[in-house]
């Protein structure tokens, strides 16, 4: 082929871009992965990919980007950038390789190539991965990076010796079909026509809106370690394999184990001292390599250094506990996914490792890695997921109770003392309840300037003479109860110049000085409206109104309610006081795009509620 | 306020410098009893960990083989007051692959059960060595038994081969309180050096005894000069808003190299005088390319047929160029060969500059010259500190035939002739004429001031609902901005979303005009349509500002230590003209406001009302004239920023009749 016809079938590509009707940004026209199996420890990624760019927002589409470590590597790559007519050859000498170690030790790479082209253009790319030292789960595969972006063709393809069995799921694409040929079975699957999705604001999980393909070997090995993952049973027997000799906590923390716990009266009151041991004589460190990566430290490594990773801090408190005679179990969740498939087990579905206690009346949840969080609270990056626990019986998937969504909350209760030059003084009493009580670890160490921004942040004001009159919780008083939550009580005042706005003998009041206006979108809804976990934020402002002024004008009440969540204003004189009182509720919710036009409509009256103001007249 | 920033090392003897509030042995291990039973840091009782020693030592050796190597030794003592001051004894280093880190200590003091000081001392086992990427390497170690009230001791040393000395960074994040600075270096080397920021420390200079190197089979010997600072008690660093570049305000010691003279060879001096600095950038390459042929003189003609003015010839060939070399998004000064870029058709900012240069000074009595620039975003240029390293890039200042100057920054997208990006607008830059002279221009002087004008025609109907049109011209920087926003949503529709959104209103419609073209300016027009006004009763409360243009949340610090630095100068023109109808009469009008701030020059505030029959015209300005405003005028620019957010809240009571 001469380099002319090139320009002619990236015209042929946009053409059936134009009939996708989608005004995509770019049209992935081939993405042809196979995965080659050779043997449990060994196998390869063949990748060609074809990529239209069509404009800038099509950009990601185009990025070439790798994962590797020490037995994960690039042996080939090439790519061919089209453009006008003229081709551009790009090699294993242009990519850009970086680490990404954030912890102390890490083997983790990548290696990446982005076209610094000006749409639109065609890129192809091809290479190959070796994988060495075995793997536990076959390359993920997701043809579609981006919003707007079509893939007309592509296909996934994982070859495997003859007998072995692998397990897999996916999204849009459907069943693999499968051959077996010479010894090799295949299992391949299709996506064609998919036209792209469009991303938008409360919308469902892009995993839900792309083609992928997860799969793994059951029987696999991982660094050396040889493993079964056909159940999470199974894989539960694994991960409880690789915590076997790590418990070998030194007798001199044993004895100070039984010196801590010596004075308690219940199992609940002996974890809450070892926990708060944890916190003072550990740090998270992260060091993982290899096997590293599930395996935790011996426990006497941790107690000798002071730190280690999510797996090494909690297998460390693990064995604390045991030698209180307290038995607990090691569990691994995803925190950035609630759903572990009970049908499909697999290695790297969890990214984290917690400790579950059964006490008098609870399950205790412990976050070892930051014992700042309160003892006793599931935090909102684990209440409601499904986790694993880990005991010699191997894998149970369970779920960490999660919190009804009326104890999620925010309340502010202000005074604001109006003058007749406009100028006010405020006084604030913030509570802040379950999750939101979590942005307020480690706020006592801020400096006081960021503690100022901190809690100005909302305020469309300048202030002046702040000052922090007050901070409290309970973090420490967890009393037994499965049901029992965190909060946070925070007092602070300060003054404002220019408040009110003066106009002649009139002056106007903000309704609420930390107005809580919501964003929506202007355009026809595509996805579904989904919020995951309802809350709600309840606003009280007491006005005192300066002597010789009386209310000439109030907003009027507002009362909203819908599926998606409610709002309530109302605005009263009484004496020389206007209350206001504000409270929007958002429910959990999952509705159809015809919805967004209440959603919409929900969220300007909101805003225009927030926006309106007071007007008081010189009462002479 | 360049007083307050800088002074000349050499003149400072500050009497307190050895009074640290905690005292320390600054010798590694010898760690107090006090130093490991305080609980806090009283001059910051905040502080999660304090610095109770740090010394860093600066090194220009020369090998006996005569090869340059420069030797940075870290020693550094921490106290952990807080869960979160664990984090500062975590180390990364990241060095370039010449470099070579070495001699890493790290000790950790606790009290014991008994009171007696426990040491951990830190295994090599912890400390990892790794590619970072593709130039650089990354070493980190964590030091063992770190708990709230340790005292963590480190020290390391990182080889390099040079004899450059980057900044040296004496204030931290956390609080200081005690630092030393070592700087040593051959007597061959002589360095331009400057002390930044607030904070003061003291310093002395020497020289040592002779050393020697052997080059050639004969040896030559060599004394060192030494520098050596102490300061104590410091502050951390404080991150303020509208600041280009915060770490210049820390306290820090730059050096620059300004002379290399060894036996062999003459003196050659790099920067003794910004004439120096000229000449090196007129022997780069940078203005024989700018003097050097344009390659596409022929293909210039058509171009140019039917332009006529400077402005038009000038975009001509700016568009000519630009249509022709992609910019790779690189910015740099010295250009490769811009033949070879006009032929790959990409080039960095450099290479782009010059092609344009070489096309414009091929026209009759055109002139286009460079005019080097150091990025806001690296701190002030001072005249006292010289060095090649001062400058980060390049734009150009062309004399058209009829004596008007234009500048230029080619590769900005969506910009103009007098639009450069915020980031290049400075006081100082560096014009390199091609008759060999040079100068400095002020360009905050020398650029147009941005403008915003919007004209509002709104009526309001008989049910007290407003609705109208809103024409907004922008002018220059602005107009950039607002371009380059545009272009940064996928469709039209999620850039009238995000407006809409932004200023809380309900836009019926809204278009753009002129935002592909190379011109100052874009247009935007906006309808409303039925917006609700507050009422009450007969009342009906009108803002006429129908979306603010400051937020009061910009300026929420009461004190400020570093000055406010604006993007650009900037002229916000409001005309709103309302038709209330014969229903309504206007029961109140708001205030006149006129407020001039003699602390930012001639910024001013103006805000005006005034009725004809059923028509009430308001007339608000504002102008900012000074883009950077002193620390000590803080007060006073919070309160004339708090002024523009009350006029802009002005409202005006009607009465139905």
């Amino acid at each position: 082929m001469t380099k002319a016809f090139l320009p002619g079938i990236i015209l042929f590509c946009l053409a059936s871009v134009t009939v996708a009707g989608q005004n995509n940004h770019a049209v992935i026209c081939l993405d042809q992965e196979v995965f080659t199996m050779k043997n449990v420890s060994s196998g390869s990624l063949t990748v060609k990919r074809v990529v239209d760019v069509l404009d800038i927002h099509g950009k990601d589409e185009a990025i070439f980007y790798t994962f590797t470590d020490k037995s994960t590597i690039l042996s080939s790559f090439s790519a061919i950038v089209s453009k006008d007519g003229k081709t551009t050859r790009v090699g294993k000498n242009d990519l850009s390789f970086v680490s990404l170690a954030t912890g102390l030790a890490e083997d983790s790479f990548v290696t990446a190539y982005s076209p610094d082209t000006q749409p639109p253009y065609r890129i192809e790319y091809n290479y190959i991965i070796q994988y060495k030292k075995g793997f536990a789960v076959f390359p993920f595969y997701s043809p579609v990076q981006s919003e707007k972006s079509a893939c007309e063709n592509g296909s996934y393809t994982i070859e495997v010796p003859d007998g072995t069995r692998i397990a897999y799921r996916s999204n849009i694409v459907g069943e693999p079909e499968c051959t077996d040929k010479n010894g090799i079975v295949s299992y391949k699957w299709a996506v064609s026509a998919y036209p792209g999705y469009v991303s938008e604001h409360k919308m469902p999980s892009r995993l839900g809106l792309v083609p992928w393909v997860q799969a793994s070997p059951e029987e696999f090995m991982f660094d050396g370690v040889n493993g079964n993952q056909s159940t999470w049973e199974r894989f539960g027997q694994w991960q409880y394999s690789l915590l076997e000799g790590t418990d070998d906590l030194p007798e001199q923390t044993v004895a100070l184990v039984a010196d801590l716990t010596r004075e308690c009266s219940s199992d609940t009151d002996k974890v809450r001292n070892l926990y708060e041991f944890l916190g003072d004589k550990t740090r998270y460190v992260s060091i993982q390599f290899g096997i590293g990566g599930f395996k935790p430290f011996r426990a006497s490594l941790v107690d000798k250094t002071g730190f280690g990773d999510c797996k090494a801090l909690t297998n460390y408190m693990r064995c604390l506990l045991r030698s209180a005679g307290i038995e607990s179990e090691y569990a691994v969740l995803n925190t950035n996914r609630a759903f572990l498939d009970p049908d499909y087990a697999s290695v790297g579905q969890t990214n984290h490792a917690m400790l579950c206690v059964p006490v008098e009346k609870d399950t205790l949840w412990l976050e070892c890695t930051n014992p700042s969080y309160p003892f006793g609270y599931r935090h909102s990056d684990v209440a409601g997921h499904n986790a694993i626990i880990i005991n010699s019986d191997g894998g149970h998937l369970v779920k960490v109770a999660s919190y009804p969504d009326s104890l999620s909350k925010r309340c502010q209760n202000t005074t604001v003392v109006l003058y007749s030059d406009g100028s006010a003084s405020l006084k604030v009493n913030k509570k802040d309840y379950l999750d939101y009580s979590e942005d307020w670890i480690g706020f006592s160490s801020l400096s006081e300037e960021k503690k100022m921004r901190i809690l100005m942040s909302g305020a469309d004001v300048q202030p002046q003479d702040f000052s922090l009159d007050g901070i409290s919780d309970n973090f420490k008083s967890y009393d037994g109860d499965p049901m029992w939550t965190p909060n946070v009580s925070i007092d602070y005042s300060f003054n404002v110049r220019a408040y009110s706005g003066i106009n002649g003998t009139r002056m106007t009041v903000m309704l609420n000085p930390f107005s809580k206006k919501m964003q929506f979108q202007r355009g026809k809804r595509q996805n579904r409206i989904v919020t995951a976990a309802g809350t709600s934020v309840h606003d009280t402002v007491r006005y005192v109104i300066p002597d010789g002024y009386v209310v000439e004008s109030l907003p009027q009440d507002v009362v909203l309610d819908g599926e998606f969540g409610s709002f309530e204003s109302t605005c009263r004189s009484i004496g020389n006081t206007v209350l206001v009182r504000q409270t929007t509720t958002l429910k959990p919710c999952d509705l159809a795009p015809s919805e967004y036009d209440k959603y919409r409509e929900f969220i300007k009256t909101l805003n225009k509620t927030y926006s309106s103001y007071l007007v008081l007249v010189k009462s002479d | 306020m360049r007083d307050i920033l800088v002074t000349m090392i050499g003149l400072l003897v500050w009497a307190g410098a050895y009074s640290q509030t905690i005292p320390v042995n600054p010798s590694f291990g010898k760690v107090s009893d006090l130093e490991v039973s305080m609980k806090v840091y009283e001059p910051d009782t905040t502080a999660s960990a304090v610095l109770l020693y740090g010394m860093q030592e600066v090194e220009i050796g020369i090998s006996p083989q005569g090869n340059f190597a420069r030797t940075r030794r870290v020693h550094q003592r921490w106290k952990i007051l807080k869960d979160e001051g664990k984090r500062n004894v975590d180390y990364e280093i990241i060095y370039n692959v010449d470099e070579n880190v070495n001699s890493i200590r790290a000790v950790t003091y606790n009290a014991g059960a008994d009171g007696e000081v426990v040491r951990t001392k830190m295994s090599r086992q912890y400390v990892f060595d790794d590619k970072y990427s593709d130039n650089y390497r990354r070493t980190t170690f964590a030091p063992e038994n770190v708990a709230i009230g340790s005292v963590v001791e480190v020290t390391y040393t990182v080889v390099s081969k040079t004899a450059s000395i980057n900044d040296i960074f004496i204030q931290q994040e956390s609080p200081v309180n005690r630092m030393d600075v070592i700087v040593s270096y051959p007597t061959y080397f002589t360095y331009n050096r400057m002390m930044r920021g607030y904070e003061r420390c003291s310093s002395t200079s020497s020289s040592e005894a002779l050393e020697s190197f052997n080059l050639g089979g004969r040896t030559y010997d060599y004394k060192k000069h030494i520098d050596s600072y102490t300061a104590t008690n410091l502050p951390p660093i404080k991150k303020e808003p509208y600041a280009y570049c915060p770490r210049q305000y820390a306290l820090s010691l730059v050096y620059d190299i300004r002379q290399v003279w060894f036996p062999w060879s003459s003196p050659e001096s790099l920067s003794n005088n910004w004439t120096d600095v000229d000449r090196y950038y007129r022997e780069s390459g940078l203005m024989s390319g700018i003097k050097g042929r344009f390659p596409a003189a022929k293909e210039l003609s058509p171009v140019l047929e039917g332009k006529a003015s400077p402005a038009e010839v000038i975009s001509a060939v700016r568009n000519f160029v630009c249509s022709r070399v992609e910019w790779d998004e690189y910015r740099s000064i010295i250009p490769k060969d811009v033949h070879n870029v006009w032929r790959q058709g990409k080039g960095s900012s450099a290479e782009i500059n010059v092609l344009v240069a070489q096309a414009i000074n091929s026209l009759d009595s055109y002139c286009a010259e460079p005019v080097l620039i150091k990025d806001r975003r690296n701190g002030f240029l001072f005249d006292h500190h010289i060095g090649i390293s001062e400058f980060d890039t390049f734009i150009l200042r062309i004399t058209a035939p009829d004596g008007s100057v234009w500048y230029l920054d080619p590769v900005l997208k969506d910009a103009y002739l007098n639009v450069i990006s915020p980031k290049y607008i400075v006081t100082q830059g560096r014009l390199l004429h091609l008759d060999g002279e040079a100068e400095w221009v002020d360009l905050t002087g020398e650029l147009p001031s941005s403008a915003e004008s919007a004209f509002a025609k709104l009526s309001l109907n008989a049910d007290g609902k407003l609705s109208g049109n809103v024409k907004v011209k922008y002018t220059n920087n602005i107009s950039q901005e607002i371009k380059s926003d545009y272009h940064s949503f996928a469709s039209e529709e999620e850039w009238i979303e995000d407006t809409e959104n932004e200023i809380g209103l309900s836009i019926e419609e809204m278009s753009i005009s002129g935002a592909d073209d190379y011109t100052n300016s874009v247009s935007v027009d906006f309808t409303l349509e039925g917006e609700d006004l507050n009422s009450s009763g007969n009342m009906v409360y009108l803002k006429p500002v129908i979306a603010p243009f400051h937020s009061e949340s910009a300026f929420k610090d009461e004190q400020r230590n570093t000055p406010v630095e604006f993007p650009y100068r900037e002229t916000l023109t409001y005309v709103c003209a309302i038709d209330i109808g014969d229903g309504y009469e206007v029961s109140e009008m708001p205030q006149q406001i006129i407020l001039n701030a003699p602390g930012l020059g001639k910024s001013y505030i103006m805000m005006q009302f005034k009725q004809t029959g059923n028509v009430i015209m308001v007339n608000y300005k504002y102008s900012l004239s000074n883009m950077i405003v002193p620390a000590e005028n803080y007060q006073e620019l919070r309160l004339f920023w708090e002024q523009a957010c009350v006029a802009e809240k002005s409202m005006i009571t009607l009465v139905k009749k």
